[in-house]
Formats: structure tokens, C-alpha cells, sequence
């Protein structure tokens, strides 16, 4: 009995220890990057975001978008990070909104947001903490998002 | 004017850009590239001038990117907006001071251009000027020349005056002595004859006309001169006393008015001519270093030179061996024959009692200081040195002689 006490005991000891190291962690951090990157792909279909520290290959991006494997139909995208560090993509003639949560080596889906059914002209982001701004001259609307979806639709601008 | 026409389009055009739907990174990109004409331009900026506009374009431009500070302090991360309108600011003055000290430059410039055009002015002003004063001298070394002709032509009518004087005193001479016998008739017959034909009226005329004209006190007159015409004044007084008693038997009639009037003008010729003569004798021998006691006339002059010879004979008598005062002898020599004689008997033929006899021992007197002064000649006293030395020679080869027997 007592040997098992103290087995328990040793294990909450480990427990304790092995939580102490996985749980220490920064709070408050602000991801979020103020001004959108307006990035144009290479020939390879890479863009590189010298702000963010980020480089990546947009081939799935468009193929998802579009359908198409040819990323040289997009002329530049625009990217922008909000506070909680999800990456907000989109591009001229894009439907949709775009956000991803960075892993490792990897940009995660989190959401696809339907903004236009025929395509957006010439949109651009903004950061109004706490959403993103997707603002387009062709949209009646200037939609406010989070990594959720669509926050708020509102006819003037937020600023 | 670009520059404003800039300033303009750039005003009217950040507004706009502002006002219509732009995203924050365009707004970002607009204000850079606001920022980057604007600074272009602050540094292109070509007089101080233009400062002040932009001063205020920088003032406009900050306020209306300052509504978006925030946006823009993130975006701008590490700067923020306010550094980016210090450093145009800052970039404003830097441009301001060059343009201060060019423009400071430029206008010591244009005021060294100013002054060398002023100093350009100012010779040719002055070449104008040395012009005028080498045409006056020109003119004036004219007028000289044309002065000392005429004071040339005024001496040599001077002498021509005093000779032409003398020719018609000489003739009235002669002609009163072959008339000599007719006057003592005439003395006993008390002619009347016509006044207008009358010699004591012209020599009357002549007289006062020598005393109106001669200016005794002219600095155009030399030592020659003033004895020429003492010379020529005892030579007229000595006619006219000797014509005198006839003329007025003959001419003068019952009345001595004339005869008077001649005598007072032949007095004051007689006085001034004496006065001035004997100053500028003086005068002109102290100017060539003889010195001599003051003389009012010819007897104390004869004097006083005499004195002069006689002591400077004395005082030079032994310096046979330097020429000075055998120059000095020749000095006075050279003045006593050549100007005052030459002058002094020109028209004087006839003497005062004791004046023969003055100048005969003054003759003599410098004779005696010139023989007594001529220095002797170096081959004589080398010949001498000689002789003494051979004599001297002889003798003491006659005593060693006389010793060896």
C-alpha cells in the first residue's frame, strides 16, 4: 500500500513536472500585422511576405479557388494577420476570403469565407482590430471578419 | 514654376487619394510615396524663397496623414509618422541653410560685381580725367613756351628800348655840339621857337615813359639787366647835363616847368634803378656763396667787394696746393669782368670821381688772390720731390766718400 502511495505519488511528481514544462507559455501576443502584404508570385508561383517572414507556393490556393493549376493567373495577393495569428488571403477575382493558422511547416485551413458569388475586383485588407476589413469597389458592402466568418457587413467604412 | 504647379497637383491630389476607397497599404504606399516627392523636392528646392511653402505643404501633409496616425505608426514600424515629418523638416532646414548661404554667396557676388563694375566706372572716369589734365598740360608747357618767348621778346625790346635810347641821346649830343656856337647866338637873340619841336618834350616823354614801364621789381630781370639800364641812366643824365643850359635857352623860354619835370623824372629813374640794382647784386652773390657786407651804392659796392677780395685772399693765400680758393677767386673774377663790367661801362663812358680808380684796385686785388691761389702743377711738385730726393742722394754719397779717404 504504501508502495503504491508512493508510486502516486512519484507519478503526480512526473505529472507535475511534465505540465510545468508544456504549460509555461507567453500570453497576450499580438499577431496581427496592421498593414496587408500586397505580394506578387514568381514564376514559380511562390510568394515571399519579407514583413511576415513567410514564403509559400500559392499553386493550391489557386487550384482551389479557380480550379486551375496555374498560378500565373494571379497577378498578386494580398495577405494580412490578425491578433490572433490566422493569415487572411485573398486576390482579385477571388470568391473567397481565405484564412489559415500557421503550423509547422504548413499554413492550415481554418475557414473559407463566401464574399462574392461572381468574384471580387481589386479587393484589399485592412486591420481594424479587432477584424479584418475586406473592402472592394465593385462590393456594395465592406465586410468586417474574424477567423470565424463574416463579423459584420456595413455600407461605411469602419475607420 | 514647376516646382508650384508640383506643390499644386500634390495638394490637390493627397485629398483625393484619401478620400476615395483606398486600402491601408495603398494609403501607406501614397503617404511613402508622398513623402519621398515631397523630400525630392525639398532637396531640389532652388531659392530660399520657396521655404516657406514648404514649410506649409509639410504642415498640410501631416495633417492630413495625421488622422490615420496610428495605422500609419504601425505600417511605418520602426519609424512612426512624426520622425517622418522631423527628418523632412530637419532635410527642410538643412536645404534652407545651403540656400541661405549660396543665396548669401550669390549676393556677395553680385555685390563684388557691383563694385568691380563701380571701380570699372571710376578709371574711366579717372582715364578721362588724366586725359583732361594731359591735354592741360599739354596746353600749359604751350603757354609756357609762348610766356618765355614773350619774356624773351620783352628783354631783348627792353634792350633794343635802352639802345635806341642811347643812339638818339648820342645823336642829340652830337648834333648840340656842332650847334654849340648857333645856341650862344641864339642865347643873345631870345628866339621863340614852336614848342611841338621842342627835344625836352620828347625827352621828357621818353622819361616818364622809361619810369611807367620799367617794373624794377620783376623776377624776369637779371643782374645784367638792372646794370644795363643804370648804365643806360647815368649815360642819359650825363647827356642831359651837358644839353641842359642850351636846350632850355633854345626850347625852354621863360619857363622852367619842363626843365623841372625832367629833373624829378630823371631823380626817380635815378633812385629806383640804384634801389633795385644794388638789392639783386647782393642778392645774386649770396646765391653763388659771396657773401658780402650790405652797399647801397657804388662806392660802399666797390667797398664791400674789395673787403670781400681781400679777405677771402687772405684766408685762401696758403692753400697753393688745393684749387679752392683759387676756384673762388676765379668765381668772383668771372662775375667782376663778365657781368658786372660788361654791363656796367656798356653805355658809361664817363666816370664819377674815384670810380676809375675803385675798379682798377678792385682789378688788382682779385689779380693778386688769383696769382696767389693758382694751385701749383703735380709735375711741378713731382719734379721738385725728384730733385730733393736726388739732392739728398748726392750729399750722402759725398759723406761716405769723404768717410772711406
Amino acid at each position: 500500500m504504501t508502495s503504491l502511495i508512493k508510486n502516486i505519488l512519484y507519478i503526480l511528481f512526473l505529472v507535475s513536472i511534465t505540465n510545468c514544462k508544456s504549460t509555461f507559455m507567453i500570453e497576450n501576443v499580438d499577431y496581427a500585422s496592421y498593414l496587408e502584404s500586397v505580394i506578387k508570385p514568381d514564376k514559380d508561383g511562390f510568394v515571399v511576405d519579407l514583413k511576415n517572414n513567410i514564403r509559400f507556393s500559392i499553386h493550391s490556393l489557386v487550384e482551389r479557388e479557380f480550379g486551375l493549376n496555374d498560378p500565373t493567373i494571379i497577378n498578386e495577393i494580398r495577405l494580412i494577420r490578425n491578433t490572433r495569428g490566422y493569415y487572411f488571403i485573398t486576390a482579385h477575382k477571388f470568391k473567397h476570403v481565405y484564412v489559415f493558422l500557421p503550423e509547422s511547416g504548413k499554413l492550415k485551413l481554418k475557414n473559407r469565407i463566401e464574399v462574392s458569388s461572381s468574384g471580387i475586383e481589386y479587393p484589399f485588407l485592412n486591420w481594424r482590430e479587432p477584424y479584418v476589413e475586406l473592402v472592394s469597389d465593385t462590393m456594395e458592402l465592406i465586410f468586417y471578419l474574424n477567423e470565424r466568418g463574416i463579423f459584420e457587413k456595413n455600407k461605411e467604412r469602419n475607420s | 514654376m514647376k516646382n508650384i504647379i508640383s506643390i499644386l497637383l500634390l495638394i490637390i491630389t493627397i485629398p483625393l487619394s484619401v478620400l476615395s476607397q483606398k486600402s491601408d497599404f495603398d494609403m501607406v504606399e501614397d503617404f511613402k510615396s508622398d513623402i519621398q516627392n515631397l523630400s525630392y523636392k525639398i532637396e531640389n528646392i532652388i531659392s530660399s524663397s520657396q521655404i516657406n511653402t514648404f514649410h506649409m505643404e509639410i504642415e498640410k501633409t501631416k495633417k492630413i496623414y495625421g488622422k490615420n496616425k496610428l495605422m500609419f505608426d504601425r505600417a511605418l514600424y520602426p519609424q512612426n509618422i512624426e520622425q517622418t515629418f522631423t527628418q523632412l523638416e530637419l532635410s527642410l532646414l538643412a536645404v534652407e541653410n545651403r540656400l541661405v548661404l549660396i543665396e548669401h554667396q550669390r549676393e556677395q557676388l553680385v555685390s563684388m560685381r557691383n563694385r568691380t563694375a563701380s571701380m570699372k566706372l571710376e578709371i574711366n572716369r579717372l582715364y578721362t580725367i588724366t586725359d583732361t589734365l594731359k591735354r592741360k598740360l599739354s596746353s600749359a608747357k604751350k603757354e609756357v613756351n609762348t610766356y618765355v618767348n614773350e619774356l624773351k621778346g620783352y628783354n631783348d625790346l627792353l634792350i633794343q628800348r635802352d639802345s635806341l635810347v642811347i643812339r638818339i641821346i648820342d645823336s642829340m649830343l652830337i648834333s648840340y655840339d656842332k650847334t654849340v656856337s648857333i645856341i650862344s647866338d641864339l642865347k643873345l637873340k631870345k628866339p621863340k621857337l614852336l614848342n611841338s619841336d621842342s627835344p625836352l618834350e620828347w625827352i621828357y616823354t621818353v622819361l616818364t615813359q622809361i619810369n611807367a614801364t620799367t617794373d624794377y621789381n620783376s623776377s624776369f630781370l637779371t643782374v645784367e639787366d638792372y646794370l644795363r639800364m643804370h648804365s643806360l641812366q647815368i649815360r642819359f643824365n650825363h647827356a642831359w647835363k651837358k644839353m641842359q643850359a642850351g636846350l632850355i635857352t633854345v626850347y625852354g623860354l621863360n619857363d622852367d616847368y619842363l626843365q623841372l619835370s625832367i629833373e624829378h623824372e630823371l631823380k626817380i629813374w635815378d633812385d629806383r634803378s640804384q634801389k633795385y640794382m644794388w638789392s639783386n647784386i647782393h642778392k645774386y652773390l649770396t646765391n653763388q656763396d659771396m657773401i658780402l657786407s650790405t652797399f647801397s651804392d657804388a662806392d660802399s659796392f666797390f667797398e664791400s667787394l674789395e673787403n670781400y677780395i681781400q679777405e677771402s685772399h687772405r684766408l685762401t693765400k696758403q692753400e697753393f696746393l688745393s684749387k679752392k680758393g683759387y676756384i673762388q677767386s676765379k668765381k668772383v673774377a668771372d662775375f667782376w669782368n663778365s657781368t658786372f663790367k660788361n654791363e656796367w661801362l656798356l653805355y658809361s663812358n664817363v666816370f664819377y670821381s674815384g670810380e676809375t680808380q675803385n675798379i682798377e684796385r678792385i682789378d688788382k686785388s682779385l689779380s693778386y688772390w688769383e696769382n696767389d691761389t693758382q694751385p701749383i702743377h703735380p709735375m711741378f711738385v713731382s719734379i721738385l720731390s725728384l730733385a730733393l730726393v736726388s739732392i739728398t742722394g748726392f750729399i750722402f754719397l759725398m759723406i761716405k766718400t769723404k768717410e772711406k779717404r
